[in-house]
Formats: C-alpha cells, structure tokens, sequence
C-alpha cells in the first residue's frame, strides 16, 4: 500500500497541479506576448509582405495623409523596410561575440588560475557587479569617452594598419569624398559596448563552471603532464562546454535585445554597413527610439509596424538561441573529437 | 640498488597543521612500494609532494628534499617531472570523452602525433592495463560509462600511454568492488615488471598481496618499515600491532 | 471668434483664481483630499522643464491644484491624452491629418530652432544659408563647406574644404518635425523625397552622425568639427557655452535673418490671419521682412470632455495662467530662461482661449 491517507493524495494531487501550473506560466506568457505582436502587426504584415525585410527604407509617409485600402490604413507613401536594423543586429551583436567571448575567456582562466584565492573572490564579486550595472550608464560611458577615443585614436589606427590589406582591407576602409573619416560613432562603438556589457555575463557563467568542476578532473589533467594553461582550456573547452557555449548564448541573447547603449553610441539611420566604422542601428535602439514618433501616424499602420520590428527581433533571437543550443547540445553528446 | 626515489627529512605543512613529519623513504624500481597507513595520515599528502602537486596550493609548505633519477623534483619542469611520474587516484576519473580519447590525452597534450602511431599506441597501453580485450571494438564509446573497474583501468593506461618510470597509486581500489578491486591488484603485480608502483592504501590484506617493501605511517612519520608481506606477518611488537588494528578499523 | 466672449473668458478665468474655487468642490481624479485636483501632463521633452517650473508656481497661485509633468515624447502626449490616460498631452507638433472627434489641440507657445554649425576657426562668424543649402547638405548633393551654393551666400568667408557632416536625432522628435517642415516648405525636392516627420526618413549619407535628444546632438558636435545640424533653442545656453556657430537663415522676403525672440515672434504676428481656429498651423516661412524662418507653435492636446466639471475647471484655470503673460507666460519670471516665446496676444485671445473654454466636465 503505497498512500493509505486520501488527504494526503489529495494534497499531493493539488501540489501536482500547482506545479504544472507554475511550469505552464512561461509557455504561456511566451505564446501570448506572440499573439499580442501578431495580431497588432497584422495590418503592417498585409501591408509590406516580404518587402519588410528587404526595403532599405523606413518612412512614414507623408504626415496626416491618410489611404485606406482593403481595410487598412497608411499614410500616403508609407514604406517600412527593417532590412538594414537586422542585419546591423546580427552584425553588432555577433562582432560583440567575438570580442567579448575570448575576452571572458582568458579572463575566467587569468582570474581562477593565477590568483590567490583570496583576491579571486573579490574580483568575481567586481565582475559580476558589472553585470548590474544600467546600461544607460554604459552608454553615457561610451559617448563621452569611447566614441572620442574611437574617432581619434583607435579607429585611424586601424584605418591605417589594415585597409591595404587585401580582399578585406575594405573593411577597415572609410572615407568620404576622397578623405579618410571616422566617425567614432557607429558599428565598431556598438560592438565594444555592448561587448563589455556582456563580459561579466559570459565570465560570470564561466568562472562558476570552473569552480563547480571536480577536482579529480582538475588533478588529472596536472598528473598527465598538463600545465595550468591546458588545464583550464581543457575544462572550459571541454569538460563544462555546455556552460561555456550556454554562456556565450546568454550573452548574444542579452547583445541581440540591448537597446539605450546601442543607440546612444550608435545611430538610429538605416544605413547599411559598408566597413568597420559604418553608422548603423539595430532593431532594438530603432523601436526604442522611434516608437513615440510612430503615435503621429493616426492611421496606426506605423505603429503596426514597429509590432512587426518587435516580432522579426523576438524571431531572430528565438532562431539564434535555438541553433547556438544544437551546437552546444550536439557538441556535448558527441564529447570531445579532434581527429 | 640506487632506489629511484628519495625522500629525506620531508616535511610538509598547510597552515599550522603538520601532514609530513621528518619523512624518510626509499622507493625501488620495478617493485610495488607500499605505503600503509590510516586515513588522515599523510599518505595522499606524500604521493601530491613528490609529483609537486602540492605546488598548486600555495598554502603547503615544504622542506627537505624528495629527489628523483638522483636529481630534485624541483630541478624538473612540472611538466616533465609530472610525465614521469603517473598518478592514480582514489575514485577513477575518466574525462568526458569517448575511450580513445582519454587515452590518447597525455599523448597529445605533449606534442601532435600521427594518428596511426597513436592508434599503436592507444591499444599497447590498454593492452598493458588489461583493459583492451573488453574495449577494443568501441574506443569511441564514451568513457563515463564504462564499469568503475573499467574505468580505473583506463585512467592507468592513461597514465602508461606516457611511458612513465613510476606509476603513484593512491588507494587505487578503495571505490570498487571486490571483483574489480582483485583485477586491479594482478594489473600492479603485472605492472611491476616494466615499472616501478607506488601504492597507497590502508588494506592490510592489499599490502600483503601485492607489497615489496612496506612502510607504515601514522600521524605524518614513518613508524616502521621492511620488506614484502611477511614483514606485515612478522611483527611481533605490541606497537605495530595496535596500529595494524587501527588501520584495520 | 467675438471680443464679447474673451472677455468673458478672462473675467471666467480671474474670478476663479482669485475666488480660489469658492463654490466648487473640487474632486481630483487621483486626489487623496476632496479639495485637490491632480492633473498630469505627459509628452513633449521640450516642454518638460517648462511643466516642471509651471507646476509648483501654479500651485503656489491655486492651492488646490497640481501638476504633475513627464517627459516622454510627443507623440506619446498625444495618444494619451486622445485615450484620456494624461489630462494634457504637451506636444512640438499639431496632430497630423484630421483631429479625432471629442479632442483638440490647443497652441500655448512657440519655439524656434538654431541651425548650429561647428567649423574650426568659423564658429565666430555668422554664416548666411538657407533652406535649399540645408536641403542639398541633408541630401548629399552639398558635400563639402565650401560648396559655391554656400561661398555664394557668404562672400568674403574664407570656408575650409572639409566634407560636411549632418547631425541628426536618433529618436523621433518635435525638433526633427519642425527640422524638415521647414526643407518641406523650403525647398521642393526635399519635399517630394523626404517630406515632413518626426521621423524623417533621412536620405542615407555614409558620414551622417546622429544623437539622442538635444544633449546627444550637441555631444556629437563638441567631439566632431565639420558638423551642422538643427538644435531647439531652448538649449540656447549650452550652444553658446560650447561656442557654436548659430547660422543666419534666408526667410521668405529674402533676407537673412537671425534667431531673436523679436523676428520669432513676427513670423507668428504675420500669420494671424492664417490661422485657422483649431490652432494648427505650421510657422515656418513666415512672410515679413525681418521673420525667422523655423519657429513652431507648441501644442497641448485635451480630451474636450473631461470626466468632471472639477477637472475640466482647473485644467481651464491652469491653461489660462500657462497663456497669461502675467502667469506661465511671462518671460521674465519663465520664457525667457527656458528660451521659448510666448505667442502674441492677439493669437491668445484669437484662437488659445476659445478653445481652451471648449473644454468641460
């Protein structure tokens, strides 16, 4: 006889129950905050079809002039193409990747390696710290000394050491009318904000999984021969790939949706990048930033729009998750293959 | 014979507390040297000074001198010193990783190495630690879920894939049953003749079985020492008899 | 509109404030006490420090009201206002198209817009442009400061040959409206390819910069020399402590003219017969020999009916003192710190107080 007492089923029965309950609410948050988004895009997504994600343009149409056609309403000219904000998020997100992600790398294996226990802790402590603070804060930082610094140091420096190289010298090329010009502002300001941003994020994530290592792994590798270097390199790659990958995820999911930093350091122009140093915006920092402007379309259709924007960024982060997690995954049940 | 490894007047501390108390031990090649004692005693503590594991904490401190092929163990690079010297340890620890590749790590943690001499190599150490008739048709398995037993054989050809002098056992067989523990008590007694075995254990029995020489350690010094199983058998003083039966506890 | 009915108003408006409600028990949507009315302001970011000096010294005047302010954007004044969430929606720009039924915007002010330039050596000269200059830099068909377009308008200036660089705002903004509303009128190609916004869809230059709200742009600046843009003169002080060029602009009479409070506010007198009653109406291009060519009126946007006659009353109260030029308008003790203009008199008691007085319980 497993439960003699009818109450205590029945307890067990409602606690049953709660806890379904309790796992069904993000299900359900997630598949209503879609639905809200879908349905108030409906009229853009009618409106701009496929031409959304590939027109360079976004304009309103003309102010007060207002069309209606097959039950819905636009301004007079409205077009609204989100092409260039999608690919200067995967671009800034992605360039804040490569940046921050061997950063948080050599900087978990600088602190759990070579520090005394003592000030290790501190030091996590101060990184993560780092992860709290507002990104407004960020952002004030980078356009009062990153940008400067960016514009009159480190951007000419690159123009002038890279741009002869072949095939992708390009990249580091900028110029107008003939002259060399760097704006500071721009694609490479994005990608360093936003990459320091996601630092303590990534290192936090890290530094956890090296510490939550068993010390049998640890001591393995050292009898076979490995140095401290290896070591670490082995856990991290190796051993806790999951963690590490799952990490770096966390921090393109936290670059993909980043918005005030961004905007401040970049632009909300739909431009599409030429080079490094090109001016660019993101999903994110153009709703932010131009979603008060969209309530001066009386048609909605702007304001429709910008749900479509919201839904494309909510797409392209679910799709970034959803891959980065096959290639962790995958990778973690395969083990470790170099040959 | 020169022993191949010295240690003289080996004291180690962490803290305020003294693990190594004034040790001195010869260790001889191609002979199972057996350290025996109670847990808590020092014994791990012995085996992590003299491949400088111990090194890794600053915490330890260390005198007196361990020396190895007649030269310091902190003349060798780490590296180097800790190749020659293969550790096992008290529970296995397999990495996450197919077979094969655990035991190729040492391999290519040291330098690139063609795959058709690792291959040569992968199997002659497996074979050398008994293992290669029952894995040979699934290197690619993952190592985590070989049996215990198996598992302990592999981290030894692990360590032998390096080729080195002495092979450090620390209480090898205390996690494994019976059956397993036996086998891995044959492997030394096979192990010795190409190398030379440190065991660390508090199994009389074990001692008996598989022991050349035999020191007894008790709160950080080496009580009492002598040759093979019989020395064990032969003692007759109350002293060592107490301590056999707190080992035995 | 009829004299007989101002003055009505005006008396209206006096015997309240000074009777201080005697008579009216007030209610406040949100008010604890029975005898206070909380009204909330949303919108406009330019207006915001004005709500936030007018706030406390009304409630100094009329006890029993507050004003509670938030900066959020125009645009968003509006829509709350128009959804009844804020009592008054403070916004740069008139609504655009047809004005919902049951709402109306009512003009209190108005505000101008340098053309700010920063030029190594040049921001102590007053540089000559106009709309077709600034038009054809925003374009890309200006590219450099010694352009013949601009050596024309300014013969004797030495001007560097260094590529242009325009400044923009990030954020959709009143300032960005009453920017392109005058290209718009200005100039005919940047009318038919870019038109009026607060969210223009600017042409795409590789070197346009842009920064958020009006601190942004002028941080843009100050790090970037070879640079213009539009910057809303309530920033007047900081332009000047940062030594910016503030450029003389080509009005409709064909003069240049320079951003004073006086030309600002000819450019609204020569507008008053134009003006239709519902207050909307764009400055810009005013004719008139000596009026400045990018000024707008600024707007509160009301729900006509309110959900109490307490609540229409103060609101009533509080929007004649904001046009009085003895309460909220007066330029000593407000406008003049905050650098707008109050509108003239004639377009307060024309347009302001009729349709201020539409608004009831």
């Amino acid at each position: 006889m497993e439960q003699l007492n009818p109450f205590f089923n029945l307890k067990n029965f409602s606690f049953k129950a709660l806890i379904l309950i309790m796992a069904l609410v993000p299900a359900f948050i997630i598949a209503s905050v879609v639905t809200f988004l879908l349905y108030y895009s409906f009229p853009s997504i009618i409106y701009n079809g496929l031409n959304f994600f590939t027109s360079k343009i976004w304009n309103d149409g003309s102010s007060g002039v207002i069309l209606h056609n097959n039950g819905i309403s636009y301004q007079s000219g409205a077009v609204y193409g989100i092409y260039p904000l999608v690919l200067g998020t995967v671009l800034i997100s992605l360039i804040a990747l490569l940046i921050a992600f061997p950063v948080s790398f050599f900087v978990t294996l600088n602190v759990e390696l070579y520090m005394p226990k003592k000030i290790r802790g501190t030091l996590i402590s101060f990184i993560e710290l780092f992860a709290g603070i507002p990104s407004v804060v960020y952002g004030f930082w980078g356009l009062l000394v990153l940008i400067p610094w960016l514009q009159n140091t480190v951007e000419p420096w690159i123009g002038t050491h890279f741009s002869g190289i072949p095939l992708i010298g390009g990249v580091f090329t900028s110029e107008i009318s003939g002259r060399a010009y760097y704006p500071g502002q721009g694609l490479l300001a994005g990608a360093l904000i936003l990459s320091i941003m996601i630092i303590p994020i990534i290192t936090a994530v890290m530094t956890n999984s090296f510490e939550t290592a068993p010390k049998e792994i640890k001591d393995g590798i050292y009898s076979l021969g490995g140095t401290r270097w290896e070591m670490g390199k082995y856990l991290l790659v190796h051993h806790s790939k999951a963690a590490t990958y799952g990490g770096a995820l966390l921090g393109l999911g936290r670059a993909l949706g980043e918005t005030m930093a961004v905007l401040m350091v970049t632009s909300a122009l739909l431009l599409v990048p030429s080079n490094l140093f090109s001016n660019v915006s993101t999903v994110a920092a153009y709703i932010a930033a131009q979603l008060d402007s969209a309530f001066f379309d009386q048609s909605g259709m702007t304001t429709a729009a910008f749900a479509e924007a919201a839904l494309a960024l909510m797409g392209v982060s679910l799709l970034v998750n959803v891959i980065g997690r096959k290639i962790a995954g995958r990778g973690v049940l395969r083990g470790y293959q170099n040959d | 014979m020169e022993p191949i490894i010295k240690l003289e007047k080996l004291e180690v501390s962490s803290g305020k507390k003294k693990i190594l108390d004034g040790v001195n031990l010869e260790i001889h090649k191609n002979s199972i040297n057996t350290v025996l004692g109670p847990s808590g005693g020092g014994k791990s503590t012995l085996l992590r000074t003299i491949n400088r594991l111990t090194d890794l904490d600053p915490a330890f401190r260390i005198s007196g001198t361990i020396s190895f092929n007649g030269k310091k163990v902190t003349e060798y690079s780490e590296v180097e010193l800790r190749r020659r010297i293969g550790m096992i340890f008290q529970r296995p620890n397999p990495f996450p990783m197919p077979i094969y590749d655990n035991v190729a790590f040492g391999m290519r943690l040291q330098s690139y190495v063609q795959k058709k001499d690792l291959d040569v190599l992968v199997e002659q150490s497996l074979t050398d630690a008994g293992l290669w008739e029952e894995v040979k048709g699934e290197l690619k398995r993952d190592a985590i879920t070989l049996s215990g037993g198996q598992q302990q054989r592999m981290c030894i050809a692990r360590a032998l894939i390096l080729r080195p002098d002495v092979i450090m056992m620390d209480e090898p067989t205390s996690s494994l049953d019976p059956t397993a523990k036996s086998r891995i008590e044959d492997l030394m007694l096979d192990l010795k003749e190409k190398y030379t075995v440190i065991l660390v254990t508090h199994d009389i029995a074990q001692a008996k079985k598989v022991s050349d020489y035999t020191s007894l350690i008790y709160n950080g010094k080496i009580v009492a020492s002598g040759e093979g199983g019989e020395f064990l058998e032969d003692s007759a003083s109350d002293s060592l008899k107490s301590f056999l039966g707190e080992v035995s506890v | 509109m009829n004299r007989r009915n101002i003055v009505k108003a005006i008396v209206f408006a006096v015997l309240i404030v000074v009777s201080g409600f005697a008579g009216y028990e007030l209610h406040g949507n949100s008010g604890t006490s029975s005898s206070t009315v909380a009204l909330s302001e949303t919108g406009s970011s330019l207006l915001y420090p004005a709500f936030n000096l007018w706030g406390p010294n009304f409630t100094k005047v009329q006890s029993s009201v507050t004003i509670s302010p938030a900066s959020t954007g125009s645009g968003t004044g509006i829509s709350q206002a128009e959804k009844g969430l804020a009592n008054f929606g403070a916004s740069d720009a008139y609504i655009q198209g047809a004005i919902p039924a049951g709402v109306e915007n009512i003009p209190i002010l108005i505000s101008y817009q340098y053309i700010c330039y920063n030029i190594p050596g040049l921001n102590s000269v007053t540089l000559n442009l106009s709309a077709g200059i600034i038009a054809g830099i925003y374009m890309g068909t200006i590219t450099s400061w010694n352009d013949t377009a601009i050596q024309a308008a300014n013969p004797g200036v030495h001007l560097p040959g260094n590529a242009i660089i325009p400044i923009v705002r990030s954020d959709g903004s009143g300032d960005s409206f009453m920017f392109s509303s005058y290209l718009t009128k200005g100039n005919a190609s940047w009318a038919s390819a870019v038109g009026t916004s607060t969210n223009p869809s600017w042409p795409t230059l590789p070197q346009e910069k842009t920064g958020a709200q009006n601190t942004g742009l002028i941080g843009v600046m100050k790090n970037t020399p070879y640079t213009i843009t539009y910057i809303a003169a309530t920033y007047t002080s900081t332009v000047k402590a940062d030594g910016f060029g503030i450029a003389d602009l080509l009005n409709a009479a064909g003069n240049y003219v320079a951003p004073t409070i006086a030309n600002v506010q000819q450019a609204a007198n020569q507008y008053l017969s134009l003006i239709p009653s519902n207050g909307t109406i764009a400055l810009q291009f005013a004719p008139g020999a000596t009026s400045y060519p990018i000024a707008d009126m600024e707007y509160i946007v009301v729900q006509k009916v309110q959900p109490s006659f307490q609540i229409a009353a103060a609101m009533q109260v509080f929007m004649f003192w904001v046009v009085s030029s003895s309460g909220g308008s007066s330029l000593t003790n407000f406008l003049s710190g905050l650098d707008l203009v109050p509108l003239p008199s004639s377009v307060v008691t024309g347009i302001t107080m009729p349709l201020i007085e539409l608004i009831t319980g």
